[in-house]
């Protein structure tokens, strides 16, 4: 193996002197790095005090956004209660008259007895299901328990009296298949 | 470019991974034995249950989100409670959710909420239009199509579901609503049963599944409730359904009390009592020894069986629709206050009455041909209710009442 140490002389590194007043223009520039470390530490806390306004902004931002949808959907529940209120007060309007009609209608007390029960029960069911939707208004399910609820009571209603008014038109005395 | 395709890969795995997650909310097994009796008591939720081959029961219960968030998810997961315990051979598990648990349902993106974005039951739109053209035709139906009716009814995808919905925009225009912009959850919740073990199923607002033929005593208390079965077989059946569906492709034996049920199909029915009221039911074929006591209901009679033996119906207030069978058989029809009877046929139509009677009456009385095979008898008591007789010959008609 060759050896590295013997291919170089002393004179392939010659002596070399310092040149004259290297001392003073040292610490000259050691001053100047340091005031510039210092100016940099000035910009780093600008940077981070940039830094958490951003972030204040951003979270002001979200906040705000956030308040907005949640106002939205406040917004929103409040027509659909709004709403969903008026077309009750239509069918129970509606359902008050058409029991009234019945009433008027029929003649047997066990079958107005049965209608009355139902609707009692139906009735019952009613208040349940607006509870559900009065303690969560976001509830689309229980808005639709309502409304079929209440068509039921006036389809029930209606379908009664026309099967009583359709039995009495066409069921013919002494009229018989034997 | 093989990168950019790569990293676009893993990019669309996460992004997949993120929008839909299947989280386990139950998961427990229990050994049981012939001596042991299940209670399954559902508030809110929706089961399915399916056969156990080994001597265990077990209780599974995952739900899967898609496009919700983590909160969201913790938050449904909270309100959802089950708990299942064994104690001297009686297992009960209790399953509630404070709200609805169906098996599919969605609910739009709150981004996609346009002002005052809506979601609500489509009230006219195209099925309904087509069921009311098909009810307004009269025409017999077979078993199997009733029982393609109750297939039908099986869970939808998600775009099925979404078909019966509108969007309502803040400027009051409809639109149909687009699977991107809903967030969507599936239930799935199975119970395996060993097919000795008796069932009781207790439950409110809930929908109750039996896949299989099941063999087991069956005790069903339900409300507001859909109940689908393929076959219940056994004759100790007692189900109360009161104001939901039902479904069933077979039954043979058991009581049956339906009160309010707004969709009641029935495949085919043998040895059984059904006690209804305020409810529309249709069964596809009468078989052996049948009874029904019915008030104020629309029920529907397509066919019966060669055997059927005996079939007796008490109505009050009803309407019934009863296609006569294809072999020999007799009928009896007593009526109390007003009837109406109309006998529908290929060759004109009939109709016959009474108005005011002051004790039953013998209203009509067909006795069999004897010619050909005899299937059996009909008893019809009927108060104050109309009865469309359908003959074997009568092909479809429209609806005029």
């Amino acid at each position: 193996m060759k050896n590295f140490r013997k291919s170089f002389t002393g004179d392939d590194f010659p002596e070399k002197k310092l040149p004259e007043g290297h001392r003073e223009e040292f610490l000259t520039k050691l001053e100047s790095t340091e005031s510039l470390l210092i100016k940099k530490k000035k910009n780093n806390w600008v940077k981070i005090a940039a830094a958490l306004l951003i972030v204040a902004s951003l979270g002001f931002l979200l906040e705000h956004s956030l308040n907005s949808e949640e106002r939205l959907e406040a917004e929103i529940n409040d027509a659909i209660a709004l709403q969903l209120r008026e077309v009750e007060i239509e069918y129970i309007t509606n359902i008050n008259t058409e029991w009234k009609n019945f009433l008027v209608l029929a003649t047997d007390e066990q079958l107005i007895q049965r209608y009355r029960d139902k609707l009692a029960q139906l009735d019952t069911d009613y208040k349940e299901i607006s509870k559900k939707f009065e303690n969560n208004k976001n509830n689309i399910g229980a808005v639709e328990d309502i409304i079929r609820n209440l068509q039921t009571r006036l389809t029930l209603l209606k379908d009664i009296q026309e099967h009583i008014k359709l039995l009495n038109q066409k069921s013919e005395p002494n009229e018989k298949f034997i | 470019m093989r990168n950019l395709f790569k990293i676009t890969c893993l990019v669309l795995i996460t992004l997949n991974s993120l929008n839909a997650q299947r989280k386990e909310v139950y998961l427990k097994s229990f050994d049981v034995n012939k001596q042991t009796i299940a209670t399954i008591n559902l508030q809110n939720i929706s089961v399915s249950i399916e056969e156990s081959f080994d001597d265990r029961i077990y209780f599974d219960y995952s739900i899967e989100f898609t496009d919700y968030s983590k909160k969201e998810i913790d938050d449904l997961l909270k309100k959802i409670e089950v708990d299942a315990s064994l104690l001297n051979n009686y297992l009960t598990l209790r399953a509630s959710s404070e709200s609805k648990m169906t098996v599919s349902s969605f609910e739009l993106k709150s981004s996609d909420r346009n002002g005052i974005g809506v979601v609500y039951e489509d009230s006219g739109l195209k099925n309904k239009k087509t069921n009311i053209n098909k009810e307004n035709v009269i025409k017999r139906k077979s078993k199997e199509s009733v029982i393609l009716e109750i297939n039908k009814n099986e869970v939808k995808n998600i775009e099925n579901i979404l078909s019966s919905f509108r969007q309502f925009e803040a400027s009051g225009k409809q639109k149909e609503i687009n699977v991107n912009d809903v967030k969507y959850k599936r239930s799935h919740f199975i119970v395996k049963i060993p097919s000795y073990v008796k069932l009781i199923v207790l439950g409110d607002n809930s929908n109750i599944e039996l896949n299989p033929i099941f063999e087991n005593v069956l005790e069903v208390t339900i409300e507001n409730s859909s109940f689908r079965a393929n076959e219940l077989l056994n004759p100790k059946n007692k189900i109360k359904i009161e104001k939901g569906n039902f479904m069933v492709k077979k039954i043979n034996g058991g009581d049956y009390i339906l009160n309010s049920i707004s969709n009641g199909l029935i495949g085919s029915i043998s040895e059984s009592k059904i006690t209804s009221e305020f409810s529309k039911i249709e069964i596809g074929e009468i078989g052996k020894n049948n009874s029904i006591t019915d008030f104020n209901g629309k029920l529907w009679f397509y066919d019966f069986s060669t055997e059927f033996k005996n079939f007796s119906l008490k109505s009050e207030y009803s309407k019934v629709h009863l296609f006569y069978p294809t072999t020999d058989f007799g009928l009896r029809i007593m009526a109390n206050n007003a009837v109406n009877v109309t006998i529908f046929s290929k060759n004109g139509n009939s109709t016959g009455g009474e108005s005011r009677v002051d004790s039953p009456y013998v209203l009509m009385d067909r006795k069999a041909k004897r010619i050909g095979d005899f299937s059996g008898d009909m008893n019809l008591e009927m108060d104050n209710g109309f009865t469309f007789l359908y003959e074997e010959n009568f092909e479809s008609n429209k609806e005029n009442d």
